[in-house]
């Protein structure tokens, strides 16, 4: 059982609405949650935030091309270590091209990969599991056999095995990280829904007529929502850490484009003589992964009661 | 009973899928291993010595029938039967992996058991932080700078290969954050539950140390709950594994795979994909058959 799991069945304690009273002290102990166990949240939603504005910011403002080669200053060391005085921050690779530049182009596509497919599995997981866990029955089976022997597979060796087969580019491999993340939303979202159904609110709905379509998406999936999010940005770190590593196998976006991935596989020859190649595409993909996980564990003890300080 | 019956299934589900993949995509799977530069004839007779030529449900009976039999076909790119080639690779990656969720284990229990016993304090944070840095880590990454440092910098460990016990220091140290981060949270969050329960306040009360207390008590208890992590971290460390074991050239299960993704050796890539998933299947079944063993309060309905 995972942490996010076992969110919901704290959810269920708040069966039916809250008075006006109740509704307004609900208010503030939320305002001091946010307040007191909000900052790692926040925290790392705002590193995420960096990353990804400097991502347009400094190849905009970069006097380099990205794939400007410029053979005069192959192999330059970062800044403070240069003697020559070239002012490269990051320094450059073999051909001379900018490693800054280059490190925060690669981060627009290693992103944009995360963010994609993390949107893409957290869609149709949420869709089976609502379907899962409201329906239950044969529906449920099925979708909880799947969601079994997609587990069945180390996470990384079958995304590397369908790249390989339907090719890198980046719409299969966004296809690719909805296929292998997709089943940890669905879990998470179906404990959701199992715990919702039989609130009475939800029955109230019921016998009011309102048909399953309309509890699912009105009724329930609010309420599943913070798990949810504690999972997506769970799912985000990893998913950038998997991007990477295709990417480093020569399984991912292909050069001349830069990803953090393909960058450090082109420094990995370099390592003896020229270090940043590798280390600065790779310290930006732990920033980027740690302020994911930072903002999931912010998240996950706002929604999670049990782990909120006492 | 119903677990297993539950995990035959879920195996049965997992030849099915590992068969189809390369049926799924779209394309001839002989031209897909040959690629497209591949002389017509060349494609016939891989395709008639893989058998792609029968019909679909013929080949699927071939394929059990070969695996009841230990017959895992052959490696296009090594002309060796697969099951050899995976047997050699087999004992570096369990060295790799068991290495690994050692130092996890032996770094990471007592962090955890210190941070959840000063629950909120200064060593909370700091184990939090540990935990947190070592699940960003991308392993492939740390074993680059590792290399970089110990290796090339200072000369003081090989930079890969295998051979000596050396050798196995730096993957090991690159594989390692990603369990221990794992590890140290869950063994936190047990104590810090365990600290909670009654028969502590008991063994308190009785004027037991804190050390007997925490080291009989709590850490019996929440070990439980380590063991069952520790048990779902392997196909975590298999997938770090892949990369790791390229990064240092280390014979494994994981450096298998790549080599054989990249070369299109689909007979291969299969037979690894199929046994990892075996073996996750397996061990997961194993952890939930000991779980009721050892908790006798955990029923299967």
């Amino acid at each position: 059982m995972t942490l996010a799991s076992s969110n919901t069945d704290k959810h269920a304690e708040l069966d039916g609405w809250p008075d006006a009273a109740g509704l307004s002290d609900t208010f503030r102990r939320s305002w001091h949650l946010i307040q007191s166990e909000g900052r790692l949240a926040l925290g790392g939603a705002l590193v995420l935030l960096t990353i990804i504005t400097l991502a347009f910011l400094i190849p905009a403002l970069s006097p380099f091309d990205w794939n400007g080669q410029d053979l005069t200053s192959r192999l330059q060391p970062p800044l403070w270590i240069d003697e020559n005085g070239l002012r490269r921050w990051f320094g450059t690779d073999a051909l001379g091209r900018d490693i800054l530049t280059r490190v925060f182009v690669g981060a627009r596509l290693s992103l944009l990969v995360s963010f994609g497919a993390v949107a893409g599995a957290a869609l149709v997981g949420t869709v089976l599991g609502l379907l899962a866990g409201y329906l239950g029955g044969r529906v449920d089976t099925v979708i909880m056999r799947t969601v079994d022997l997609q587990l069945a597979f180390p996470v990384m060796l079958l995304a590397l095995s369908v790249v390989a087969l339907i090719g890198p580019n980046l719409v299969n491999l966004i296809l690719v990280f909805v296929l292998t993340g997709w089943p940890g939303f669905a879990r998470t979202v179906r404990a959701s829904s199992l715990a919702l159904r039989e609130k009475r609110y939800v029955e109230a709905a019921r016998g009011l007529g309102a048909g399953r379509a309309r509890i699912m998406g009105q009724y329930i999936l609010p309420n599943a929502l913070g798990p949810l999010t504690v999972v997506a940005t769970f799912e985000l770190a990893k998913v950038l850490i998997f991007e990477s590593s295709l990417s480093f196998l020569s399984l991912g976006i292909q050069p001349p484009i830069p990803t953090w991935g393909n960058i450090m596989a082109e420094g990995r020859s370099l390592l003896e003589v020229a270090w940043w190649v590798t280390f600065f595409p790779g310290i930006m993909l732990v920033f980027a992964a740690m302020a994911a996980n930072l903002t999931g564990d912010g998240l996950n003890s706002i929604v999670d009661p049990r782990l909120r300080k006492q | 009973m119903r677990r297993g019956f539950h995990a035959l299934i879920i195996l049965w589900l997992v030849t099915v899928f590992v068969f189809l993949m390369i049926h799924i995509i779209p394309g001839d799977p002989a031209r897909l291993m040959l690629g497209d530069r591949a002389r017509e004839q060349d494609v016939e007779d891989l395709r008639a010595e893989l058998g792609l030529d029968r019909p679909l449900p013929e080949q699927y009976g071939n394929f059990v029938a070969g695996l009841f039999q230990g017959d895992l076909g052959e490696s296009i790119r090594a002309r060796r039967p697969v099951v050899e080639l995976v047997g050699q690779a087999l004992p570096p990656t369990l060295l790799l992996i068991g290495a690994s969720l050692s130092i996890a284990f032996l770094v990471g229990v007592p962090l955890g058991v210190w941070a959840g016993v000063n629950r909120g304090g200064w060593a909370d944070r700091v184990a939090l932080g540990i935990s947190l840095a070592g699940q960003s880590i991308a392993p492939f990454w740390l074993g680059l700078i590792l290399i970089a440092v110990f290796a090339a910098r200072l000369g003081w460990l090989p930079t890969s290969g295998t051979g000596t016990p050396r050798h196995i220091v730096l993957p090991a140290l690159a594989l390692a954050p990603t369990a221990l981060g794992m590890v140290l949270r869950v063994s936190r969050v047990s104590v810090m539950e365990v600290m909670t329960e009654d028969y502590i306040r008991t063994a308190e009360a009785k004027g037991l140390g804190r050390m007997t207390v925490v080291g009989k008590h709590a850490f019996k208890n929440a070990s439980i709950a380590i063991i069952t992590v520790m048990g779902l971290q392997i196909g975590a460390l298999l997938g770090g594994a892949i990369v790791t074991e390229t990064v240092f050239a280390w014979p494994g299960i994981g450096r298998l795979a790549v080599d054989s993704l990249i070369s299109r050796d689909w007979p291969v890539v299969r037979s690894v994909v199929l046994l990892s998933a075996i073996a996750l299947v397996v061990m997961n079944l194993v952890i939930d058959v000991a779980y009721a063993a050892i908790d006798k309060r955990v029923q299967f309905e």
